[in-house]
């Protein structure tokens, strides 16, 4: 184990606490003008809140049907999440662990694919969408979208870092190449499972743009589609805008929260005898 | 090899191959049959998915590429490389790929030794560490106009930084009005937004860092610094890869954080090609345009992360 | 293979989780439902941009005309500003555009180029048509067709912060009505209270719009003219644009409006800014400060004049049917009673004269919001925008080359030669 002395534990904090100022301010900025009446947000742009309307929480909730929002997000995320976790696995494990023809081209045109900007491919991928019928449907949000590059190369590169002799040793015992997967890498993956899990939420949980054009009708948007109306033509409503987003933003931080604690440094990371 | 007359080969002791690396005939057989149906398994559903909705449309993306089409016309005329050409010769263009080049190189290295330092000091074990962590992960989750908009009222002449400054008698810039000031700005801005994600990644990868080389070294003398430059850092190349690769993605699409802290002032100083390829697609009419502007920008990063592939060695196939 | 068949039925699991969620509801556009007693109704999708009182406001008249109109029905759907253009363009590619899209007056022109948009003029009632605002009308009057309406109206006067002008030792029951009073009293203003006396749009930004439309307000006043009657060129350099340009340089040169300032007055730190009537109803209930609104100073020897915006409604051709009944719906809107419901809601500009000039609609607002009067008695001298599909591009260029005068890189005189050359640049293009 590494020693660390009370010095350097101090320390630590220091530069982390320091840090956490830094990083906190506009978190402050959004919480204080939360609280703000509309008039105020014109003329007093301040980081310590001076006035206290909690009651803008509950104006800006019921200023759109958000309950109906909230499960829908929540609808598509689950399926976005799990849509990236089990098909980029698979799709990552094939490009660290087998030889296919193409490999490397493949590996290329996904890399391409990744650095598209999205307003390339959103217009014909919404037509294809439509011509399906997927307008105002789950599948319409969550189909396009049940894979993605980001994971596949994320998870290839964790891949690559297991070592490949705990997988030949458990292909001499008898074991299939699925049964490697699963039992080995899956298994030794977690954290990078654990950092796609957040990731892919925080994507499906933010996403704003792909459920504004496949949804027009209050039974099927999103929480973001919610918040931008408070984005007017001739004026945004901050004070709403910022207690709805602050609201919104809960689920992403408990979602975090609780995966992190898969990127705890475990015991036995090898597993193989030295 | 040879072939007589009667077609049939004749030659040295060689598999019907062939010899040499590059036998086109029976190239397949360099791989084995289960390979590649397991990986025909396991790829086909991403791929499937990814084929429809997203390499479909980016075929689509080029068509329009080599049109002039302005968003609403329902007929798209095909000028071929003529949008190529137009950006080529244009003088916005050309600024706007030098401040991304700028824009992004400041945002790679930063975001690479931020995110690693701070990982480093979140992953051995600290007190209050889960606390740390939510705390950095904070401006990830938070929306970029808020964001944006705070370093804005901060960085504006009346604003906080200004007033910090003055208590020790300096007298700040206008920051937001001086084009090196603003990209700086914007560069420690976007490094700022995605600490935490940054340093989750170095986290995530860290967690397979087996321990035993590092514990050598430490029997054998080497201080935390040492360990770090020569044991650590190396073993996380696949991750820097991965870091650097976000940050420069990232910065060429930037768009939401430089539209609200400058849009892409002043007089084009911060106009990233993020900023011009929405702007032209979007608000000029220039759709065909902008979509060659993106095709471009695409072709930037790729070249550039392959370079760094090559070059980090994290490709290496590894059997 | 225990663990193939474990994957497959999991992974069979999750894919009918994911698409058992689906529900399929009616696509909008042009649809007939059977209701119980038989009769006809077609529906009508309308997307607008509005929100908060101005959304709600127009979905209680929506079910007003569904009440009273058994054989139609209307349906509202929010789609937020800043992406509208976009949904069009993607619903354009694959005919699931709405059946009326209410958007900003200067998207017409660009969304006119879908082709589909029904023309107006048969369809409604040519009372209706004859009582709007004429430039509102003509605006929407593209190669012959009638293929928008105004449903809303708002123009740009001169708005200035009471306490301020009190505090400099200015009236404020007397703002300023010419060009050398607002630099007169803006001087004074920053002499007592060190704040801008006035604000200026400098900045082009991503779009130029801003700076654009205020300008057009000084160079209209000034007897120029933007572009030339048929949109095919420049018309803005002229001694009536070197006019203007001073003015603007004037008030940035003497320190009144500094250049990339825009924003002091409405955070309560600027003696005045030209802003748009919907400031009124928005800052109305729980103003920030106490306001005051005047019509816009015009220069001695110049004329009144100030720019027009608002909301236009435009029918897409999905069907004969839905034409019919959305044109209907648009007739209706447009009455009188309606036009003054809505006006009052939402604090917006009657579009039809005979709301505008009705004593009941002005006793309502010499009551209820005298500060809207000036914005009402200007619609009389409210020119309109360019109707060309162009006018993004023109208005950026023209805005980034006049920008660089008021950084102080170039002189007036080049910045209207370029932004001449630039938006000529656009115009050939095409």
């Amino acid at each position: 184990m590494m020693k660390h002395s009370r010095a350097t534990s101090l320390g630590r904090h220091a530069i982390l606490l320091t840090g956490a100022l830094f990083v906190v301010v506009p978190f402050l900025w959004m919480f204080t003008t939360s609280l703000q009446t509309r008039a105020e947000t014109y003329t007093n742009a301040s980081i310590v809140p001076t006035s206290w309307h909690w009651e803008n929480y509950l104006h800006a909730w019921q200023a759109a049907p958000f309950s109906q929002y909230y499960v829908n997000s929540i609808i598509m995320a689950v399926g976005i999440v799990t849509g990236h976790l089990v098909l980029d696995a698979f799709a990552a494990y094939a490009f660290a662990r087998l030889r296919f023809p193409g490999r490397n081209a493949i590996f290329v045109v996904l890399l391409a694919a990744l650095m598209i900007p999205t307003f390339v491919t959103i217009i014909p991928t919404y037509a294809i969408v439509a011509n399906l019928g997927w307008i105002d449907t789950y599948a319409g949000l969550i189909v396009p979208r049940l894979a993605d590059v980001f994971g596949i190369i994320l998870l290839r590169q964790y891949f690559s870092t297991i070592p490949v002799e705990l997988e030949e040793a458990a292909r001499l015992d008898g074991c299939s190449r699925i049964g490697t997967f699963f039992r080995i890498i899956v298994p030794l993956s977690k954290p990078a499972l654990a950092t796609l899990g957040i990731f892919s939420f925080l994507f499906a949980w933010n996403d704003f743009l792909w459920p504004l054009l496949v949804t027009n009708t209050d039974e099927s948007r999103t929480i973001q589609i919610g918040l931008q109306a408070f984005v007017g033509r001739y004026g945004t409503s901050w004070n709403y805008l910022m207690a709805g987003t602050l609201t919104a933003t809960v689920p992403s931080m408990v979602v975090f929260m609780f995966f992190q604690r898969a990127l705890v440094r475990g015991v036995a990371t090898t597993g193989l005898k030295e | 090899m040879t072939v007589n007359d009667a077609g049939i080969r004749r030659g040295p002791n060689v598999a019907p191959g062939g010899v040499g690396r590059r036998n086109r005939r029976r190239w397949w057989r360099n791989y084995e049959r289960d390979q590649v149906l397991t990986a025909a398994f396991f790829l086909a559903p991403a791929l499937v998915i990814l084929g429809i909705f997203v390499f479909y449309p980016i075929v689509s993306g080029i068509h329009i590429s080599l049109t002039d089409w302005n968003g609403f016309d329902p007929v798209k005329t095909f000028v071929g490389l003529e949008n190529y050409g137009r950006l080529a010769q244009s003088s916005e263009f050309w600024n706007s790929l030098f401040v991304t080049l700028l824009y992004a190189l400041g945002v790679s290295v930063l975001s690479v030794v931020s995110g690693l330092a701070i990982a480093l000091l979140l992953d051995a074990p600290l007190r209050g560490r889960g606390f740390y962590r939510g705390i950095y992960f904070l401006p990830v989750v938070t929306s970029s106009v808020a964001a944006a908009i705070v370093w804005k009222y901060m960085l504006d002449p009346a604003g906080f930084v200004n007033a910090f400054l003055a208590k020790f008698g300096i007298m700040g810039p206008d920051w937001l009005q001086d084009r090196w000031l603003a990209l700086g700005a914007l560069t420690l801005l976007t490094v700022w937004k995605n600490i935490g994600f940054n340093a989750i990644l170095y986290l995530t990868a860290l967690q397979a860092l087996p321990n035993s080389v590092s514990e050598a070294a430490q029997i054998d003398g080497a201080s935390f610094r040492q360990r770090v430059r020569h044991i650590t850092v190396p073993l996380l190349a696949p991750m820097t890869f991965f870091v650097v690769l976000q940050a420069l993605i990232t910065s060429f699409q930037a768009f939401d954080l430089v539209y609200v802290l400058t849009g892409g002032g002043p007089r084009g100083g911060t106009d990233v090609l993020g900023m011009l390829m929405y702007r032209e697609a979007f608000r000029l009419g220039n759709f065909g345009y902008g979509t060659a502007i993106a095709f471009v920008t695409l072709c930037l990063v790729l070249g550039v992360s392959l370079v760094q592939w090559r070059a980090s060695g994290a490709g290496k196939d590894d059997e | 293979m225990m663990q193939f068949r474990k994957y497959l039925i999991a992974t069979l699991g999750v894919a009918t989780l994911a698409l058992s969620g689906c529900t399929s509801s009616d696509t909008g556009g042009t649809q007939t439902s059977q209701s119980p007693a038989a009769t006809k109704v077609t529906d009508v999708t309308v997307w607008h941009y509005w929100d908060g009182t101005n959304a709600d406001t127009f979905d209680a008249m929506a079910k007003e005309y569904n009440a009273s109109h058994p054989a139609v029905k209307v349906s509202t759907t929010n789609v937020p500003n800043a992406d509208f253009l976009t949904k069009l363009r993607a619903s354009a590619t694959s005919k699931t555009l709405p059946d009326i899209a209410i958007g900003d007056l200067i998207w017409v022109p660009q969304i006119n180029q879908l082709g589909t948009l029904a023309d107006l003029t048969p369809l409604l009632p040519s009372e209706v048509l004859s009582d709007i605002n004429p430039a509102l009308t003509s605006f929407g009057n593209i190669d012959g067709k009638q293929v928008s309406v105004p449903v809303s109206a708002n123009n740009l006067a001169f708005m200035y912060n009471k306490t301020l002008f009190t505090e400099a030792g200015l009236d404020p029951q007397k703002p300023p009505t010419t060009w050398d009073e607002v630099l007169k009293d803006g001087k004074i203003i920053l002499e007592k209270t060190g704040k801008p006396g006035y604000d200026l749009f400098t900045q082009a930004g991503d779009n130029g719009e801003g700076l654009t439309w205020n300008f057009q307000v000084n160079l209209w006043q000034a007897g120029g003219e933007f572009l030339n009657a048929d949109n095919s060129a420049a018309a803005f350099n002229t001694p009536q644009g070197k006019k203007a340009m001073q003015y603007w340089m004037d008030l940035i040169d003497s320190g009144v409006s500094p250049y990339a300032k825009w924003g002091e007055f409405e955070k309560g730190q600027g003696g005045s800014a030209q802003e748009g009537s919907w400031m009124v109803g928005i800052w109305a209930a729980d103003p920030p400060f106490d306001f005051g609104v005047a019509k816009v100073p015009s220069p001695s020897d110049g004329k009144p004049a100030t720019n027009l915006g608002g909301e236009q409604a435009m029918v897409f051709d999905n069907s004969a049917e839905t034409a019919a009944a959305a044109a209907d719906f648009l007739g209706w809107f447009l009455e009188q009673k309606q036009v003054i419901e809505w006006s009052e809601a939402t604090g917006m500009l009657p579009v039809t004269n005979s709301v505008a000039t009705s004593s009941e609609y002005l006793d309502w607002v010499n009551s209820t919001e005298p500060r809207l009067l000036p914005y009402v008695e200007q619609m009389a001298d409210a020119h309109a925008r360019p109707n060309t599909p162009l006018y993004p591009k023109i208005s950026f260029a023209f805005a980034k080359e006049l920008e660089r005068a008021f950084a102080g890189e170039v002189s007036v005189d080049e910045a209207l030669a370029n932004a001449e050359s630039a938006v000529n640049d656009v115009i050939a293009k095409g």
